[in-house]
């Protein structure tokens, strides 16, 4: 497997704040694999995933995107092979569905008939029936609609690497569940990086094929969800753990995380 | 009233669409300019919050000054008026909810949606165009529907000070005492700024139909029905204005053919040598069996249009202004030649008859203390230029600059180096020379200080200025009705020469008795005169 990501020793302090949002973080992320990061509320997890495009700089280490430190390239450019996903969802509103995602295929100059079929695709991938949909504004939509086009407008130019902040934390559960499913399926198919930010643990454990968690900007354990339930590295791990410590009836943490043997943490 | 109306659209219709045009003109460039100033200042602004504080508190502290204010200050500060300052007063009113509301804009952008296109990849000007301005729109668009509606109202203002526009008409009317104008010009001005109103509103459904979006399935059905609305719309604006056309085209012979028994609207100009004049017109006309309708102390910004539009049927022009000022033609000096063609062009133009100019020239001049010009022996204005080192000079500052003033005359005569200069108050030009302070001021030829044997006019010799002798305008249908006005006045106007005018003026501005009294009593003395004109030209 080849490392499509990696942080080398990285960190960053705000302006005015006395601890560090991301302290001294080392790690390295393989192509095609889909990360989760959880932990507490300031933890360091949104500063983590906005410095790889740059969105924050870090003060200090480095942080390589396919072997190239990204703090040497043009933010521009580096920007057109991500894809972002956040959790208010951003989509313009002036703008209808069609012209949202077809956003990023502009800016790269794609023709119109090869921008236009691939809208349809797009839409088509996430479940939108490009008919009914591509005219409307966002207004017009739900909020599972909505994520749904922010997907699809993020995946336009098969960006290579996927971030994604909470995308599904404004939307209810039913709806919730389907997308991640959907977003599995999508995943699977695609091959691409996922990082994707959560404080739903269960999500997290759904959704990962590892789990990053962070605490006070530092790495508390980075690890397939399997690995976690078995050996949590810390206290600080296993409170987190105990407080998705499911009840009877309900399906396990590791139910439905990929790869997972069947295994409840309470039977 | 409603006949009043009628008749005026039937014979102003040009001069209304005049007006309208001025006004949506004047509004539109001074928007326009706010818009260019108040846009990316409001942007600026935003980008700081403490100089988005300090400006938004200033300006907002601006709205409260009265537009009436602001368009007057211009006039004081520029020393002009017409067109510039009017726009200036507009733009200046039409900023604040431009530069306020685009702050507003700007500094509340939503910032998901900002940093959603910066992270796909969005260079910093592909945000500001594709994302900031989209964003920012409808509160733009609320501050443009503000100014111009303010604009559009205010701009009424701007007749005051000779910009023209709808406002001439609520002006003309409020001279006049005419209420069928103030309802035209009042209704006019409403009319506008609803039909502006309800035009951007549809501009803004189009622009920012994003905010309203209706199901794709209504809005084939909604288009029709606004198509339906303009439609009908647009045909009642038709069927009104039709209306009134064709109306007026019926009354229209009574109209302009004036009835021999409705009364001669006499006009004069509001100040004292044309109020005498207009006095001493009507006099003579009443003593001589017509009936005069008095409609003295006109703005002269609108006794010319109240001539042509059929408000007033006559009143003292000047040869000078009627070239210069209403035709715009350029300067002649020949008297003769200057009659003769505004004589030719007000036939022509409005078929309004220019009667015998009297020789009386009310124009620009310099006086002289008589005891100055003896000691020097200066009769003329060449004289006066070779002893301009010797003499105190005493102005009211405009002399100075304006280009037909002192400039036209150094031109012609050579410069005027003078001993001393200073710069008094118009009014007391005269007392400043009498009190020994001046040797030299401007003065108009027929000022009534000039009647005083102290004080001395100057001769244009090399006649640098043009010629400004007075004559009654009258207009052509009254004068086939009455044919006798035009013996009447000329009698009059034959008798006036510059002096007996100084000295009529100077019995108003010197003595303080009332105009009319002034002009009866100099009635009364030609009285007979005018009596005999009249039996010699009934008897031919």
């Amino acid at each position: 497997m080849t490392i499509a990501l990696e942080f080398q020793d990285v960190s960053k302090r705000f302006e005015g704040a006395t601890e560090p949002a991301v302290d001294h973080v080392s790690l390295s992320v393989e192509t095609g694999e889909l990360i989760t990061i959880v932990g507490t509320s300031g933890g360091g997890k949104t500063t983590l995933l906005k410095m790889i495009n740059r969105l924050y700089e870090p003060d200090s280490g480095q942080i390589l995107l396919a072997g190239r430190d990204v703090m040497q390239q043009d933010p521009v450019q580096l920007r057109h092979g991500i894809g972002y996903v956040i959790q208010q969802v951003g989509l313009f509103p002036h703008m209808t569905v069609a012209q949202n995602v077809a956003v990023t295929p502009k800016l790269l100059k794609w023709d119109r008939a090869r921008t236009s079929a691939r809208v349809i695709e797009l839409l088509e991938l996430v479940g939108l029936d490009p008919a009914e949909f591509s005219a409307r504004y966002p207004s017009q939509l739900s909020g599972g609609q909505q994520q749904r086009v922010g997907l699809a407008r993020a995946l336009a130019c098969d960006p290579a690497v996927m971030l994604l902040d909470e995308p599904f934390g404004a939307i209810d559960a039913i709806t919730r569940t389907g997308l991640q499913n959907e977003l599995l399926r999508i995943h699977a198919a695609q091959g691409a990086t996922y990082l994707f930010v959560t404080h739903d643990i269960r999500e997290a454990f759904k959704l990962g094929t590892r789990v990053l968690i962070m605490s006070s900007g530092r790495v508390q354990q980075f690890a397939t969800p399997q690995e976690i339930v078995t050996a949590p590295a810390n206290q600080f791990v296993y409170d987190l753990l105990m407080t998705a410590t499911v009840e009877e009836g309900e399906e396990s943490l590791l139910d439905g995380a990929i790869g997972a043997p069947v295994l409840s943490a309470v039977s | 009233m409603l006949h009043a109306i009628i008749s005026y659209f039937s014979q102003q219709s040009g001069a209304f669409f005049l007006a309208l045009i001025e006004h949506v003109g004047i509004s539109a460039l001074s928007v326009f300019i706010a818009a260019g100033i108040g846009v990316p200042a409001g942007i600026l602004c935003a980008r700081d919050r403490r100089v988005r504080a300090v400006v938004t508190g200033v300006f907002a502290t601006l709205r409260v000054i009265p537009s009436l204010a602001v368009l007057f200050l211009c006039v004081v500060l520029l020393k002009v008026t017409g067109l510039f300052p009017a726009v200036l007063a507009l733009t200046i009113l039409a900023l604040p909810p431009m530069l306020i509301n685009t702050t507003i804009a700007f500094s509340t952008l939503p910032a998901a949606i900002v940093e959603a296109g910066v992270a796909m990849g969005m260079s910093p000007a592909r945000v500001f165009w594709q994302v900031k301005i989209p964003l920012a729109m409808p509160l733009i668009f609320t501050g443009l529907r503000t100014a111009i509606v303010e604009v559009i109202a205010s701009a009424t203002l701007a007749a005051y000070i000779g910009a023209g526009g709808l406002g001439t008409i609520i002006f003309t009317g409020f001279q006049l005492m005419d209420n069928s104008l103030l309802v035209i010009g009042g209704v006019s001005v409403a009319c506008l700024s609803l039909a502006t109103g309800w035009l951007l509103g549809l501009l803004q459904r189009r622009v920012l139909r994003f905010q309203h979006p209706r199901a794709a399935t209504n809005i084939r059905r909604d288009r029709m029905k606004n198509i339906r609305r303009a439609l009908l719309v647009t045909l009642g604006v038709l069927t009104l204005i039709s209306t009134l056309v064709i109306a007026g085209c019926g009354s229209k012979g009574a109209g302009t053919t004036t009835s021999a028994s409705a009364p001669i609207r006499v006009g004069s100009k509001n100040f004292t040598e044309s109020l005498i004049l207009g006095n001493l017109y009507a006099d003579a006309l009443e003593d001589n069996d017509l009936k005069v309708d008095r409609k003295l102390n006109l703005a002269d910004t609108v006794v010319h249009t109240a001539l042509t539009g059929n408000q007033i049927d006559l009143y003292p022009e000047y040869t000078g202004t009627g070239l210069l000022s209403i035709l715009k033609l350029p300067l002649q000096t020949d008297p003769q030649k200057v009659y003769d063609t505004v004589k030719a062009d007000y036939q022509q133009k409005w078929n309004i008859v220019w009667l015998d100019y009297a020789p009386a020239n009310d124009s620009q001049g310099l006086a002289i203390t008589k005891a100055a010009a003896d000691k020097y022996g200066i009769t003329d204005i060449s004289d006066l230029q070779k002893h301009a080192t010797e003499l105190r000079f005493a102005t009211q500052g405009e002399f100075d600059q304006r280009a037909d003033g002192l400039p036209a005359l150094a031109k012609a005569y050579g410069p005027f180096k003078w001993k001393s200069e200073k710069i008094y108050d118009t009014s007391l030009l005269a007392t400043v020379m009498l009190n020994g302070q001046a040797d030299v001021a401007p003065l108009y030829t027929t000022a009534g200080d000039l009647a005083n044997p102290k004080l001395v006019a100057l001769k244009d010799d090399k006649q640098v200025w043009p010629p400004y002798n007075v004559a009654p305008v009258v207009r052509g249908a009254v004068l086939k009705a009455h044919p006798t006005i035009a013996t009447i006045l000329n009698s009059v106007d034959k008798t006036l020469t510059t002096e007996k005018l100084t000295a009529l003026n100077a019995k108003v501005d010197v003595d303080k008795q009332e105009a009319d009294k002034v002009a009866s009593d100099y009635y009364a003395s030609i009285r007979a005169q005018v009596r005999d004109d009249l039996s010699a030209t009934s008897a031919e």
